[in-house]
């Protein structure tokens, strides 16, 4: 079984960007072109989350989101904006393999319980984006408002997966755009707790980074930065490990 | 023309991605919802996402499973996920009857080495010799799904792959029936090696 490395691209108001702790959006380029050279270079998945959508009250770009899944002849997952099971079958007939949700979730939980059922909890996703706390706790971020969910991981982690969420996607908020290495006490702390794959998102800067987090028991491992940066210096260059450096991430 | 490739539609899953990928490996595709939609009838891919039951409903609801089973002789057949699911008697996940061309029955992945759903790419062990593995590299190709296919006879299984240490069937074949539980649609390059010889199969 090879692990996956996961590509997760932001797209802001038609945008693609690149945050740094969820703030100081930077602009990347055209979507449908990033998506295209990501695509070219056979990437194990693509994550494409709208960060906009629910923030400004809208439903899916659905024109953009159509256009990008006409891109992908691998495994794509779409988020962002996604209000009921109506949005998320016209997001399955593009093309996509997996939807992902995160506020939608927290309004109405039964949202997941019925895309599992409609399609299988393989083509479900629950997106959370986690802050450490002052004691090293990890507290639910709501990335819509800026602030606290007020809801507890775990319990979350679990009705979900009693839901039929089939993937979490777990966002380090400390880690986002640092390059510095995933949060690996929250690998620990979701892999103890979480019986369905998942994916730890946050710091990745490093192919050792991502091995890191495979060996604490994280299923796949997501990035921006590390895929849309040259360096540290943070020229913009699309770039993928080569097949045989993807072996090395093989459990 | 004799190279048109038709996708069955049962509805519960979009066909949109295996007609990308065959358009743009350069073969032509048309989507049939119904038998009588059918313009040759020669090469058919049955896709399926999602649940068998729902699946097996609409096989039958839809007029196929009388259709396929009567034509079994004009046919070559790909079954892809829930399609290949579909080729054998029935399935744990659901109701319904399946075409019965595999002797097999769908069953749960029980394992507690690794998670279930099955999602990610594998390594295939090649078994016996299969038009579709044809010059494909057996690198890598992406799976996502719960259930698999348990075959009644041994020589029916083409490639197997391995998960959660167990050994699955990865293409499973008879005659002009092939099916497979990874996504060639989603699996980029080699993906699209196993379906340029479908379409290139002369039927």
């Amino acid at each position: 079984m090879y692990k996956r490395l996961t590509p997760v691209l932001l797209i802001e108001n038609g945008r693609t960007v690149k945050s740094i702790k969820f703030k100081d959006n930077r602009y990347l380029g055209d979507p449908v072109n990033i998506v295209r050279i990501f695509n070219s270079k056979e990437v194990d998945e693509i994550v494409i989350l709208d960060i906009s959508a629910s923030k400004n009250h809208q439903g899916p770009d659905f024109d953009l989101v159509k256009s990008l899944a006409e891109e992908c002849f691998i495994p794509c997952a779409y988020g962002g904006g996604i209000r009921d099971v109506k949005d998320a079958t016209r997001i399955f007939e593009f093309g996509y393999d997996k939807i992902v949700l995160q506020n939608s979730f927290f309004l109405n939980r039964n949202i997941l319980f019925q895309i599992s059922q409609l399609r299988g909890s393989q083509s479900v996703s629950l997106s959370l984006d986690v802050q450490t706390g002052e004691e090293g706790d990890f507290l639910l971020y709501d990335y819509a408002i800026g602030g606290p969910r007020n809801q507890d991981l775990s319990e979350v982690i679990q009705s979900a997966v009693e839901l039929g969420c089939g993937e979490i996607i777990i966002n380090s908020v400390d880690r986002d755009g640092c390059m510095n290495g995933l949060d690996l006490n929250l690998v620990d702390f979701v892999s103890r707790k979480c019986k369905v794959p998942f994916t730890v998102v946050g710091g990745l800067g490093t192919l050792d980074h991502a091995n890191q987090a495979i060996d604490h028991g994280a299923d796949a491992v997501g990035g921006g930065s590390f895929f849309v940066y040259k360096s540290k210096t943070k020229g913009i260059l699309i770039s993928y490990p080569s097949q045989s450096l993807i072996k090395t991430v093989k459990s | 023309m004799s190279n048109l490739i038709e996708i069955i539609d049962l509805e519960v899953c979009n066909v949109i991605s295996i007609s990308n990928m065959i358009e743009n490996i350069g073969f032509e595709t048309k989507v049939v919802k119904k038998p009588s939609s059918l313009e040759l009838g020669k090469k058919l891919i049955l896709p399926g996402v999602g649940s068998f039951g729902p699946a097996a409903k609409r096989l039958k609801d839809l007029g196929w499973l009388s259709y396929l089973k009567s034509n079994q002789d004009d046919f070559s057949l790909l079954g892809i996920c829930i399609g290949m699911h579909l080729l054998g008697n029935g399935s744990e996940e659901g109701p319904g009857e399946g075409l019965g061309f595999i002797d097999a029955t769908v069953k749960l992945i029980s394992t507690t080495l690794s998670p279930v759903p099955h999602m990610g790419w594998e390594e295939l062990q090649s078994l016996k010799s299969n038009f579709s593995l044809n010059q494909v590299e057996l690198s890598k190709f992406y799976f996502s799904h719960s259930y698999f296919m348990e075959c009644e006879n041994d020589d029916d299984v083409a490639a197997t792959f391995s998960y959660g240490g167990q050994i699955f069937p990865a293409i499973v074949s008879k005659e002009n029936i092939t099916g497979i539980q990874f996504h060639p649609e989603k699996s980029h390059r080699h993906g699209a090696s196993l379906l340029r010889n479908f379409a290139e199969l002369n039927v």
